[in-house]
């Protein structure tokens, strides 16, 4: 079975771009529109998280200390995608429990090789 | 609504509902300024809309769409507050970013529109003091960072934890990210890994260092490191950056990259330093390091210094390449301006027109300024002498065996380029003396109870119309005993002779004079100080030796800032003109009895005796007769190095500028002149050698 990516985004259009390169990269993907939403969707079966740091409800932040502190796949890799870039941030992403970081605007291969490393860093 | 599989389309209408929530904020936050749920949604529509806009391409939407955010983002930081002005623009905004979305390709009325936003948006909101705050970095990271930095080379030393493969870490994609961020050189080390047999496959012993050079600043390579575990030890040092002084383009020894690097220690370098051969074998022979490690010291050394050659010939296409020849051209033209207008000076004080005369004075001004001019053209920093003789130290200290550090200090000072050339060859003999007879073996400096490694400064500053310099070295000093066989050996001095320390000193400038046991490859090339002392009072400079055993010498020179045009004070001795460099002479007093001391050459000045010439009778050979002159002498004070001589001459006549040509064959052999000018009338002065005839006066007295 393909891996399956979860992307919590609140863009519309974000979540689309990523689909579409994840899809191309051969991944299953599952959409959430914000933490609160990503909480609810992850389950046993995602391999990856990738989340976006500003959002309503519940941020990237909460959404990766709620992944972490809960009891479903709570050691699942977790990709910050995001076009914040400032090392504070990247310290707290890290604090909070994330896996990696991508900065936007991104390439295609930059995501799909950002999301293997952190899914199965020794194969490279 | 069924999504479109186009994500543009699928951006446009996510922007037309982001666009409607922030025209909905805005209004809210109208009624109600303090509202910061509001602040902060028509902050995030900005950021989502700027995000998903750079990610598409619509790099005018996400510039645009940047500042605003950036603003929003500080009033909901309360750096600022909620303005009716706020509200106004954040509806244009809205509009305009409306506007761009319906269109493919933003035209320039367009632009014109956007800018006029976002510049009244920062007029209202000046960002500078809560930047900080706000939320948000520029779409391209790190360019504010690099447009003040400029290049820089990182030195990034890897040394994963041993559980990493474990752990899933693995540092080529830590690589791959640094590529992206500029040039990359990597090496990796194996050295650390046990052979086959004891070999846990689980385990990571490898290691990398990886040399980067980027303008994404510090934080940037630290940034690629932030997701990495914390028990792997990664060192990021700068080792180069654009910034540093082009000129310097020596980069560290093999030997101290690698005790930088922590490959080997000081200890096993001053252990491995004490052989002959080139030092990255030795120290691989030796067992200190392994071959791969040295090859990437070397590397390192390589890629610094070729980055640094690189710039040197950046820096210098901003300016414009002379020939020096025709730099020398415009300075003698010069000269010759300089000496026509005393000839016209002269022409016109004695036609007495007054309209002639300013003429020649404003002439006489212009002519100064473009002298001046002409002069700073041809100037050079000492740096360009002194610098090429690090790698000549380092070379010879190894030849030697010696350790050896080259200090430079006031290498801004500058001189006639003409001057530096002609110091390059007298320099190259002091410091060969110094580190061949001077300076000890680390051994015998550890006896003496000194550090290991010896010390040479070559300093240059200004000291009025000169240069001075001083070559100085913490070596032995010296040995004045020795010195002093040799000079009885060579005939030099009597053997009963009394001489103090100083004069002792300084008989290793007497011709044919050489203290070395026997002869080495470095100083033995039969060149001895007195020619170097030849060749520095032929500059119109000096040099003299203050030495103590055991503590070191100095060599002091003093050289003329310039040796095209001189200014000086014209004389007369028996119809002839001479010239005395100004900055040598001191006072004009008369001659008279009272001031004599019997039949010696020494004279009462100011309480002290001073000895004299009297150069009527040095230079012609006629005895004082007083009757040709009416008995009204005058005797010019002049003083070189730390002497003071009088010079007794029939008349003082004027100052003057000029070119100093040398002397032809003819005057060769004659002691007390270096040169010649051409004196407004067309007479030839002789510039007179004050070192020389200082020397004599003193010797002779």
């Amino acid at each position: 079975m393909a891996d399956t990516v979860l992307i919590v985004d609140d863009s519309v259009s974000m979540r689309q771009m990523e689909t579409l390169i994840l899809k191309a990269g051969g991944y299953q993907v599952v959409e959430a529109a914000n933490g609160k939403e990503g909480v609810e969707k992850l389950t046993e079966d995602i391999t990856v998280v990738i989340t976006d740091y500003n959002m309503p409800e519940m941020n990237g932040i909460e959404f990766i200390e709620a992944v972490r502190a809960g009891s479903v796949n709570k050691s699942v890799p977790i990709l910050i995608v995001t076009t914040e870039s400032e090392a504070e941030k990247k310290q707290e992403g890290k604090r909070a429990g994330a896996t990696g970081w991508l900065t936007k605007p991104f390439e295609q291969d930059q995501l799909l090789r950002a999301i293997k490393k952190v899914a199965s860093p020794s194969d490279f | 609504m069924s999504p479109s599989v186009d994500p543009l389309e699928t951006f446009r209408e996510e922007v037309t509902e982001l666009l409607s929530s922030l025209e909905r904020a805005l209004m809210k936050l109208e009624d109600d300024p303090a509202d910061t749920g509001m602040i902060d949604e028509a902050f995030r529509s900005m950021h989502t809309i700027k995000g998903s806009g750079n990610m598409l391409g619509l790099t005018e939407l996400g510039a645009f769409t940047h500042t605003v955010e950036t603003v929003f983002a500080h009033v909901r930081d309360g750096h600022a507050a909620v303005t009716p002005r706020l509200i106004e623009l954040g509806l244009a905004a809205r509009d305009h970013i409306e506007s761009l979305l319906a269109t493919v390709e933003p035209d320039e009325r367009l632009n014109a529109d956007g800018a006029a936003i976002v510049n009244e948006l920062l007029q209202e909101y000046p960002l500078d003091s809560g930047r900080a705050g706000g939320a948000t970095v520029p779409a391209a990271p790190a360019a504010t960072e690099s447009d003040a930095q400029g290049e820089t080379t990182w030195r990034i030393q890897l040394l994963p934890a041993s559980s990493a493969f474990q752990t899933g870490n693995n540092p080529v994609p830590l690589i791959r990210e640094l590529m992206e961020l500029g040039e990359v050189l990597v090496a990796g080390f194996t050295d650390q890994v046990p052979p086959v047999e004891e070999l846990d496959p689980e385990l990571c012993m490898l290691s990398w260092d990886i040399l980067l050079t980027t303008d994404a600043g510090e934080n940037a390579v630290r940034d690629v490191f932030i997701f990495v575990d914390d028990d792997w030890d990664i060192r990021i040092a700068a080792i180069d950056e654009s910034s540093l002084d082009a000129a310097d383009l020596d980069y560290k020894r093999l030997g101290e990259i690698l005790v930088e690097r922590g490959d080997i220690t000081a200890d096993d370098l001053a252990n491995a330093v004490n052989t002959r051969s080139y030092i990255g074998d030795t120290l691989v022979q030796q067992g200190f390091v392994s071959p791969e490690r040295v090859e990437a010291a070397l590397k390192e050394q390589d890629l610094v210094r070729k980055r640094r050659e690189s710039r040197q010939s950046l820096e210098t296409s901003n300016t414009i390449k002379v020939r020096t020849e025709k730099l020398d051209t415009l300075v003698n033209l010069v000269g010759e301006f300089v000496s026509e207008h005393a000839t016209l000076q002269r022409l016109a004080t004695q036609a007495g027109d007054p309209e002639i005369l300013s003429t020649a004075e404003r002439l006489e001004g212009l002519i100064r300024d473009t002298r001046d001019l002409a002069m700073q053209l041809h100037m050079v920093p000492v740096e360009v002498l002194f610098s090429g003789y690090r790698r000549l130290v380092r070379d010879l200290a190894k030849e030697l065996g010696k350790d050896v550090k080259l200090v430079l200090e006031g290498v801004d000072t500058e001189l006639d380029k003409n001057i530096v050339e002609r110091l390059k060859d007298p320099l190259l003999h002091i410091i060969r003396n110094s580190l061949d007879h001077g300076l000890e073996t680390p051994e015998e400096r550890t006896a003496a109870g000194k550090h290991p490694q010896g010390t040479l400064i070559m300093k240059a500053y200004y000291s009025g119309a000169h240069v001075a310099m001083r070559i100085s070295d913490d070596g032995r000093g010296i040995n004045t005993d020795a010195v002093r066989e040799k000079a009885i050996d060579r005939g030099l001095i009597s053997e009963d002779a009394q001489l103090g320390e100083q004069e002792l000193n300084e008989l290793i400038f007497a011709p044919g004079f050489s203290t070395a046991k026997k002869t080495t490859s470095v100083s033995g090339r039969g060149v001895g100080m007195d020619v170097v002392r030849q060749n520095i009072e032929n500059l119109g400079g000096s040099i003299r030796i203050e030495s103590e055993r055991g503590q070191g010498s100095s060599m002091h020179l003093r050289i003329p800032l310039t040796l095209a045009i001189v200014e000086g004070l014209l004389v007369e001795v028996a119809d002839q003109a001479y010239m005395a460099t100004m900055s040598s002479v001191v006072e004009c007093v008369e001659l008279d009895d009272s001031n004599r001391r019997g039949d010696q050459k020494l004279m009462q000045y100011r309480g002290k005796l001073v000895p004299f010439i009297d150069l009527r009778e040095y230079f012609l050979g006629i005895t004082e007769n007083r009757e040709m002159t009416g008995g009204r002498r005058q005797i010019l004070m002049v003083h070189s190095e730390d002497r003071m001589i009088g010079l007794v001459v029939d008349n003082i006549r004027d100052t003057f500028q000029s070119v100093v040509k040398t002397l032809g064959k003819m005057y060769e052999g004659v002691e007390g002149v270096s040169g010649a000018v051409v004196l407004g009338d067309g007479r030839l002065a002789l510039m007179l050698d004050i070192d020389r005839l200082s020397r004599l006066a003193a010797h002779t007295a």
